[in-house]
């Protein structure tokens, strides 16, 4: 058997479920269907306006010229709203019967059982069931939809939304500025430490749905959350989008770290922008992995703004037959005696390509930046591809840099040394790129890390020569 | 098969494109030179190709380096080691490219950019593109931009070495670091410029 058969045939999350909806906008995108939009959800004057507005910049913005190709996005194909039902639902039993046997099949219940603290589900545009802790009620600790949020604390999100991702920041930022439907909204007080993650499960059902989660995150001073997003759609005939919008504020010595598992189904166009805002001696975290998807284009970035900030971005992707995971990082050092890490992992096998694009950037009176930038790249086969195209642009005095990138197949040496162990050659390729992976996969919840394994495993293990 | 050197082999032009066997192409930048673009395009196999650039920037200079590693054919190494030392105001643009051709399999590229910041308002923008068609191969690059490591001046301190002197031996020491691989009579005269810088 052939990876590209194994990865279509072990794809078991690529099920068609029927649509079921309360209303669905017309295709394509006009003044009428935002306003529609932000009509529904009964939404304050000045965020229609930054819808409207927003409308207008995607409009003057032009594709961006570099990265993957975007030439088979129609814009006006897409179904920019879907409401699913009408309520929200806060207990299980009270969820229709098709969308509570999709998440059986994602296991969301199991992870209720598991102790979880919070679990936002999102199918199509509305987040249908959501359950919060108790005891992070109590203390303070706000993790709702990005709707409810906007419905039950609007100072808070007036005073946040935009401001780290503006609006004109690039044309999908635009989009999703203009459309955006869903997503998490999360506040923790100062000093509020949430040990366990908090944890979203997303999903596209309907057919050409744009999918435009809106998501903010606001740390206050001294306190930690671990955000844990993970992503998976089942397979359609035609072209999906899904375009996100991920904001951070990481206030004084606070903690953010947030995890993300892509595994679009292989025709949804990804295009994420993320973004955090880490004040001083804040840390942020991003640990994103890229499976799924026909093109990706993430680059998780920190904006370092106050002294003894850090930020790292830990990146690994995945790409097969006709995928391109074009992902990265940035980190931006705007204060002195910062420091970030970027480490990428990819691999690309059955004729797929993965690119690593990434900048640092030092600002001019930044003293004592610290920056060290990893990424390293397995090409499991001929008709596959590896790209790297890091960034230094320098501005500040005196920074320290250091950055390696490293292209290469499995080491004919490698595979000598454990065949004559009595290892079989599968099991060997498979050993080899689970360690290749083996240092972002140790930064995973324990679930998440034991699915990235099992998904590479299965997509590696046709690929024997 | 003997190596060739090819020693400083721009003149007044500062683009020059090679296609080699094997040698090495070692540059150190003239005075006033301040764009250099380099390309080895490597077309045979079992070649063994080095290009070592060397930079020192001064005042308001505005350096641009681009270099070229393409692999159009197999079983080839290459490697290029681009060292500056940067300062006063001074500014470099590093671009280096190593693109691998589709069928090129059994290379082995490298590259390396190393930068020595002497003032603080020395810039380097250090900008590496790897562009690999072929599955069977090693590519490898790295860069390193600091400024002087305050032990190494401690150390010379303690062994009585003037402060105003210490910079400058730890400039040329950097630079002159590249070239420890070089075993030809050819490059006595680069060294010898290098000791005066």
């Amino acid at each position: 058997m052939k990876t590209t058969d194994l990865i279509n045939t072990s794809y078991t999350l690529g099920f068609h479920k029927p649509e079921v909806y309360q209303y669905k906008s017309p295709k394509g995108l006009s003044e009428k269907t935002v306003e529609t939009i932000s009509g529904m959800k009964g939404e304050p004057d000045w965020m229609r306006e930054i819808r409207l507005k927003s409308l207008s910049y995607f409009r003057d913005k032009k594709m961006p010229s570099w990265g993957a190709d975007l030439s088979g996005i129609n814009f006006d194909d897409i179904y920019y709203y879907i409401r699913p039902v009408k309520d929200r639902a806060s207990r299980w039993s009270e969820i229709p019967e098709e969308i509570k046997d999709t998440y059986d099949r994602i296991g969301i219940p199991e992870a209720e059982k598991k102790f979880l603290m919070g679990v936002s589900a999102q199918y199509e545009s509305e987040v249908v069931y959501k359950s919060i802790n108790s005891m992070l009620t109590k203390k303070g600790v706000i993790f709702s939809d990005m709707d409810s949020g906007l419905r039950e604390y609007p100072d808070m999100i007036r005073q946040y939304f935009g401001h780290i991702i503006s609006p004109t920041d690039n044309k999908f930022a635009s989009l999703n500025t203009s459309v955006w439907s869903g997503g998490s909204f999360v506040y923790v007080p100062k000093g509020v430490r949430v040990e366990l993650p908090l944890q979203a499960y997303f999903r596209i059902n309907a057919a050409n749905m744009g999918q435009f989660e809106r998501t903010l995150i606001i740390a206050d001073e001294g306190s930690f959350v671990h955000y844990v997003e993970g992503c998976s759609a089942p397979v359609y005939s035609t072209d999906s989008l899904h375009s996100a919008v991920v904001e951070i504020i990481v206030k004084k010595g606070a903690r953010v770290r947030y995890t993300t598992i892509q595994n679009w189904s292989k025709n949804v166009y990804n295009l994420v922008t993320k973004r955090a805002r880490v004040e001083e001696e804040g840390i942020m975290e991003w640990v994103d992995g890229n499976i799924g998807s026909k093109v990706t284009m993430k680059y998780p970035s920190v904006y370092l703004v106050g002294r003894k900030a850090r930020g790292e971005v830990l990146s690994v992707a995945y790409a097969g037959a006709g995928q391109h995971q074009d992902a990265g990082g940035k980190a931006v050092h705007l204060a002195s005696e910062t420091s970030s890490q970027i480490i990428s992992k990819s691999i690309s096998g059955g004729g797929g390509r993965t690119s690593y694009r990434g900048l640092v950037e030092v600002a001019q009176h930044a003293r004592g930046v610290k920056s060290r930038v990893v990424c390293d790249a397995l090409i499991l086969d001929g008709d596959s591809r590896s790209d790297t195209y890091p960034t230094m642009n320098i501005k500040g005095p005196s920074p320290t840099l250091e950055h390696e990138a490293t292209v290469s197949k499995i080491g004919d040496e490698q595979m000598f040394y454990l065949t004559s162990r009595g290892i079989a050659e599968h099991d060997a390729r498979a050993m080899i790129v689970n360690g290749f992976i083996e240092p972002i996969v140790k930064e995973l919840p324990l679930e998440y890390a034991v699915e990235l394994n099992r998904l590479l495993s299965l997509e590696m293990e046709g690929s024997v020569g | 098969m003997n190596p060739e050197y090819i020693i400083n082999p721009f003149g007044k032009s500062s683009t020059r494109e090679f296609t080699v066997s094997s040698g090495s192409v070692i540059i150190v930048q003239e005075p006033g030179v301040n764009r250099i673009d380099a390309a080895i395009h490597i077309t045979g196999t079992n070649c063994d190709v080095q290009m070592i650039i060397l930079i020192a920037g001064h005042s308001s200079d505005n350096i641009i380096i681009t270099t070229q590693q393409h692999h159009v054919s197999g079983g080839s190494r290459s490697s290029v080691l681009v060292k500056s030392i940067m300062d006063d105001s001074s500014h470099i643009t590093y671009t280096g490219m190593i693109r691998v051709e589709k069928n090129a399999n059994r290379t082995d590229a490298y590259q390396r950019n190393d930068n020595l910041l002497l003032s603080e308002s020395a810039r380097v923008v250090s900008e590496p593109v790897l562009e690999i068609l072929s599955n069977d191969l090693r590519c490898t690059h790295g860069a390193t931009t600091g400024p002087i490591n305050t032990d190494q001046v401690w150390y010379l301190l303690s062994r009585g070495i003037d402060k105003k002197e210490i910079s400058g031996m730890i400039a040329r020491g950097f630079l002159l670091d590249g070239l420890k691989n070089i075993d030809s009579p050819a490059i006595h005269a680069v060294r010898q410029r290098l000791e005066i810088l």
